[in-house]
């Protein structure tokens, strides 16, 4: 767990008195201006034949005029700090979706269930390994039964050697 | 009448065993996960959306209707005995449902909120019945520029009665637009925004956006909050009302359905303003108003009977305009979508065994809904005691299973990572995912319109002030955006918000 970084602390004139907005406006303004320049790759076409680039350019237009609205707004008026991240439930929990992906292929849909629960319940002390371990296999076997049993979707369920 | 006898030939299609059993499933199982502590409708809707893969049109939409529904009575059920409300439109419930719990009186508030749910379902039914098929013909005459502008309306609409800063709202809305516009062009082929990734070609599937945000993203959230609850006075012996309850809160019952079924039509937050709304009526006009805030069955009655009434009505913009009010409605568009169904004023005409068969279904489901929570209770409140360490894997469990099961591509599992890490971030800068998710749904159909409209003028722009509706659409727009940004007002909204 760390806290959050804030730019300018104190020392500048140039102060963020609202880090909750200027993080937002930055990255509105950087998604906005990564649309903008993507989107000049394609025709902007004419005013009456609209070419594929022009409504995603005027969108991410006017979205990092926002991002730099909100930034100067952060600059003036006062506001909440970011409050910190959790970085370790959620970077346990998103790194146990990602290995589900890598192992849904490959080990069907029981192993990678049953791998996605047990990671990211271990992630929580408060809970008891065990309950965790009949947890991961009761909802592999659900999912199992309920998604290709039941709705009969074609998903492997072992693994395929 | 012939309203009244394509009803009747909606019953007939929702009392099809097939039918019939999908709208039970969904109610109960609606109920049963939107019961669970820390998961609202929306997260509901998007979890057990998977679950319709493999049915066909209407007994999909049947059975997400029932579990909006049931979601929504959880939610109630939650807000009245662990003060947690579901959803925002269930926070006005938390009020006086929490207190009547303290005093022992949790069995008759649940039991109000369902009576109320379903008098108000029963009415929200034939509003709907009769005011989906005139303005799906007026929706039948507009050209793309009042198209284009009428989503506007409703996207500024959405972002001006949410909570919070407007700026953000609307740049979430546009970040939402921008990512619908990944992938194919439908009008020149060319690929967009995909970075050369071959998974990028068919865009973000709203699937993949749907888990993410109101998946994954609120387990990241919820994760961090200590999760500490107090199940009010678990022993419930009595769910019925009293005659004297019955008696106090009919009236409010009947004030809440009409303030529902009106205020439910307007987009953004149908449920939420009517529920808000209803309990304000209920304050003014009750002659001991002391009785508010401290257990009154009428603070009950009122708010819950307005946010069944205006969930359902929030059906009709998405029925007859293919438009979503809120973001459980871009979840049942979505649904109609994976079905190869555009939402349109057409559906009305072209299937009218899914509208009218759905419509007859509100009603059933309303009906199984009293009958299903007044004996069972007592097991809903054994499921808000599950620990949240325990179902948060769950919840991961059946987004990345539906995500997988919907494109048989694990790449989606990826990109659903990827956005619920920025959707969390998000959440931690104030910026809450819901408009954006209005924003993917509309952004495609927005861009069509406007080229459309462009061509059908010769690339005149000024079509969009010159037809009618669409001007009155801007006008209604740019008011509302001039209204909120005037200090004293935006004040009174944020004040209205708080309380």
């Amino acid at each position: 767990m760390t806290s959050f970084p804030q730019r300018n602390n104190g020392s500048t004139p140039m102060r963020v008195r609202a880090p909750k907005d200027f993080w937002a406006g930055l990255f509105f303004v950087l998604f906005g201006a990564f649309f903008a320049i993507y989107s000049l790759e394609y025709s902007i076409g004419n005013i009456h034949r609209l070419g594929p680039g022009m409504f995603p350019f005027i969108v991410s237009g006017i979205l990092t005029g926002l991002g730099v609205l909100l930034i100067f707004k952060s600059l003036i008026n006062d506001g909440d700090a970011v409050h910190r991240f959790a970085l370790r439930s959620s970077g346990i929990s998103l790194f146990a979706v990602v290995l589900f992906g890598a192992l849904i292929k490959p080990a069907g849909l029981v192993i990678s269930t049953f791998t996605l629960v047990v990671l990211s319940g271990i992630a929580q002390p408060q809970s008891r390994f065990l309950h965790i371990l009949a947890l991961g296999g009761g909802i592999a076997i659900f999912c199992a039964l309920l998604f290709v049993g039941v709705i009969g979707l074609p998903i492997p369920i072992w693994p395929s050697w | 009448m012939e309203t009244l006898s394509l009803l009747l030939y909606g019953l007939q299609i929702a009392l099809s065993w097939e039918n019939l059993l999908y709208c039970f499933a969904g109610c109960l199982l609606g109920t049963l996960v939107g019961v669970l502590p820390g998961i609202g409708p929306v997260t509901t809707v998007a979890i057990l959306l998977p679950f319709t893969f493999g049915l066909g049109p209407a007994p999909a939409l049947i059975m997400l209707a029932g579990i909006y529904y049931g979601a929504q009575y959880g939610g109630s059920t939650t807000a009245i005995l662990v003060n947690i409300p579901g959803e925002s439109s269930s926070v006005v419930t938390t009020i006086d449902g929490y207190q009547m719990a303290r005093q022992g009186r949790a069995g008759p508030a649940l039991g109000i909120a369902a009576i109320g749910s379903f008098v108000a379902g029963s009415f929200a039914v034939f509003v709907v019945a009769y005011f989906s098929p005139p303005l799906a013909e007026i929706a039948l005459r507009f050209g793309p520029a009042d198209y284009f502008s009428l989503m506007v309306m409703g996207l500024a609409a959405s972002v001006i009665l949410a909570s919070g800063s407007l700026i953000k709202a609307i740049a979430m809305v546009l970040v939402g637009i921008l990512l619908g516009s990944i992938g194919t062009d439908v009008n020149t082929g060319a690929i967009r925004f995909a970075a050369g990734l071959p998974q990028l070609t068919d865009g973000i599937g709203f699937i993949v956006l749907a888990m993410a945000f109101f998946g994954i993203t609120d387990v990241l959230v919820n994760l961090e909050k200590s999760k500490e609850q107090h199940v009010a006075n678990a022993e419930i012996k009595n769910v019925l009302p009293t005659m004297e309850d019955l008696r106090v809160s009919a009236p409010s019952i009947a004030r809440g359905t009409l303030i529902g079924s009106i205020l439910g039509i307007l987009p953004g937050g149908g449920a939420l303003l009517a529920s808000f709304a209803a309990y304000m009526v209920e304050k003014k006009v009750a002659r001991r108003p002391a009785n508010f805030g401290s257990g009154d069955i009428r603070g009950v009655a009122a708010p819950e009977s307005a946010n069944n009434a205006g969930a359902q009505v929030s059906f009709i913009p998405m029925l007859t305009l293919g438009l979503p009010s809120n973001p459980t409605m871009a979840l049942m568009i979505g649904a109609l979508m994976i079905q190869g169904i555009t939402p349109g004023p057409g559906v009305i005409t072209e299937r009218p065994e899914l509208f009218w068969g759905l419509i007859a279904s509100m009603w059933i489901g309303n009906l199984m809904l009293l009958v299903l929570n007044l004996p069972l209770v007592g097991l809903w409140v054994k499921l808000l005691s599950v620990p949240y360490s325990l179902l948060f894997p769950a919840i991961l469990a059946f987004c990345c299973v539906g995500v997988y099961a919907s494109s048989n591509e694990p790449a989606d599992v990826y990109i659903v990572a990827v956005l619920a890490a920025v959707g969390y971030a998000l959440i931690k800068f104030d910026c809450e995912p819901a408009p954006m998710v209005l924003g993917f749904v509309l952004g495609p159909m927005m861009e069509e319109n406007l080229r459309r409209a462009m061509m059908i003028s010769f690339g005149d722009p000024s079509v969009f002030v010159t037809r009618p509706i669409s001007a009155l659409c801007l006008a209604a727009t740019l008011l509302g955006l001039i209204a909120i940004a005037i200090p004293s007002l935006r004040r009174r909204r944020d004040a209205a918000m708080q309380e």
